[in-house]
């Protein structure tokens, strides 16, 4: 596939495909005995008994555990919700296969930086494997056959996550929102509310999943990504010269707030990490955008009563969390 | 210009939805604004939204209740839930179904991945159909000689289908 493979993009966070599938012989989720769903996941795991890949099911973990799975990108809430489902990972946690959301098998695959085509061979694999020791519900005609008619065909969802702040600060991402909706694909906030994103985070993903190949759709998305960023890096050259010093002063203030605050709600947090990654790529500050990813997990509500080994009030999370990006920062 | 849907505010946005070629457009004042905002986003699912577009859609066969045999579904329920209950569903439903995908997804024909079991069942067909191609155009050009060569290698191919070599394909 003719991907630019930029795992170091800071712009595009992360690249994910994930692909729906379902066995020919067991009806779909909705309708499914408890035996079915058992059935399911002994079936997935034995497909991928020769791979290295860990079997969690949802009955044997707490709420805590499997929040932090969510929060970790590994599995939807909706799959956390269901004490009959599963989730398989691989070791490097970049492959993972729910069993039993919507459809049995929702075959995901998550990598750094602007990396569709390297997602969907990792998905692509994993899909394949399963394949040799199963039949999937599929039509000539209309391809994989999914619980929802809006997956029909290939199955796959493909997105990249963006940091747009850039055109945040020039309140353009409605403009780019628009424009990408002509093509037939999807922009969605991260965690926000409506069209504005919490961290100026935006998920680019494709709506269409039938009558165009895996290809051609992420070709189209990986595409439209690279114009976004390039959008992007034309809002902050126009940001840095109509004001370097006052660009600068923002950013810096708003991280001096962020390496010294005592009490920090998740909502600032948001705002404050996409200005200390804006900051740290227009190099006003020295951070990796691992350090920063990282953080970013650490600091969620499961993660930290996790590390913390116990319920939390929403005042000791927000000490927590001040005190971990000081630490992580400093 | 008052709200659509208090009836008692000054209505600041307009709000036009297209669901394929209907349109609609609403005034709302920004309260109604905000709780329809919270509405859609507190509540929304693709259920919702594809049983507003399945249900406005015109059913292929309207009378009969179309029910899955396999599972027992409906296509009301469909309807409802936007869900499907089993792969048998599909069939099932036919034509309807076939209208809700090009819908949806402005096609209705898959050409993306295809299992491996059935991969080397389709490069089969698509050999034979071009060699049947290369035929016709052979007859209607009068050349017989080369006719007859294409004619035994599809009947060698029809056969090599049918011979009983054990695998489906495949690995």
């Amino acid at each position: 596939m003719m991907e630019i493979v930029d795992p170091m993009n800071t712009i595009a966070q992360s690249s994910r495909v994930r692909l729906a599938r379902n066995y020919a012989d067991v009806p779909f989720p909705t309708r499914m005995s408890r035996q079915d769903s058992e059935k399911i996941i002994e079936r997935t795991a034995n497909a991928l008994e020769k791979e290295r890949y860990t079997l969690k099911r949802m009955a044997d973990l707490g709420k805590n555990a499997r929040g932090v799975l969510v929060e970790e990108h590994l599995i939807s809430p909706e799959l956390a919700a269901k004490d009959g489902a599963a989730v398989l990972l691989n070791e490097e946690k970049t492959v993972s296969i729910m069993v039993g959301e919507e459809d049995h098998l929702r075959v995901q695959a998550m990598l750094p930086g602007l990396q569709l085509g390297g997602a969907m061979e990792l998905a692509d694999r994993a899909d394949r494997q399963i394949e040799r020791a199963e039949r999937f519900a599929f039509d000539p005609d209309w391809g994989y056959l999914t619980a929802c008619p809006t997956n029909t065909g290939t199955g796959m969802r493909a997105s990249v996550m963006l940091h747009l702040a850039g055109l945040a600060m020039l309140s353009q991402t409605g403009q780019v929102i628009h424009a990408v909706s002509q093509l037939g694909l999807t922009v969605r906030g991260l965690y926000g509310e409506g069209s504005e994103a919490s961290g100026n985070l935006y998920q680019l993903s494709n709506q269409i999943t039938l009558g165009r190949t895996e290809e051609e759709i992420l070709r189209l998305l990986s595409d439209t990504a690279q114009q976004v960023i390039g959008r992007e890096r034309a809002a902050r050259e126009m940001l840095l010269q109509q004001g370097r010093a006052q660009l600068e002063d923002k950013l810096m203030r708003s991280f001096g707030v962020f390496t010294h605050a005592r009490l920090m709600t998740t909502k600032e947090f948001m705002t404050r990490l996409s200005h200390a990654r804006l900051a740290a790529d227009l190099g006003f500050v020295k951070l990796s955008p691992q350090q920063l990813s990282q953080l970013m997990v650490k600091v969620q509500p499961a993660t930290l009563e996790r590390d913390a080994g116990r319920p939390l009030s929403q005042m000791e999370r927000d000490e927590l969390r001040a005190g971990i990006i000081r630490k992580t920062l400093a | 210009m008052l709200c659509d849907e208090c009836g008692q505010n000054q209505a600041t946005i307009r709000i036009s939805t297209i669901i394929g070629e209907n349109k609609k457009e609403e005034n709302l004042c920004p309260q109604c604004l905000k709780k329809r905002n919270a509405q859609i986003l507190g509540g929304l699912k693709v259920g919702d939204l594809l049983s507003q577009l399945l249900g406005a859609q015109p059913q292929a066969e309207p009378k009969e209740t179309l029910r899955c045999d396999a599972c027992g579904q409906t296509y009301e329920e469909f309807q409802k839930s936007g869900r499907l209950g089993c792969a048998n569903c599909y069939a099932a439903f036919g034509d309807n179904m076939k209208k809700t995908l090009k819908s949806i997804h402005g096609h209705a024909h898959h050409v993306g991945k295809v299992p491996a079991y059935l991969e080397g069942e389709r490069l089969h067909r698509q050999q034979v159909d071009d060699l049947k191609r290369q035929m016709d155009q052979a007859v209607a050009a009068e050349d017989f000689e080369r006719a007859a060569v294409l004619r035994d290698r599809i009947r060698d191919l029809s056969t090599r289908e049918k011979a009983p070599d054990g695998k489906e394909g495949g690995a």
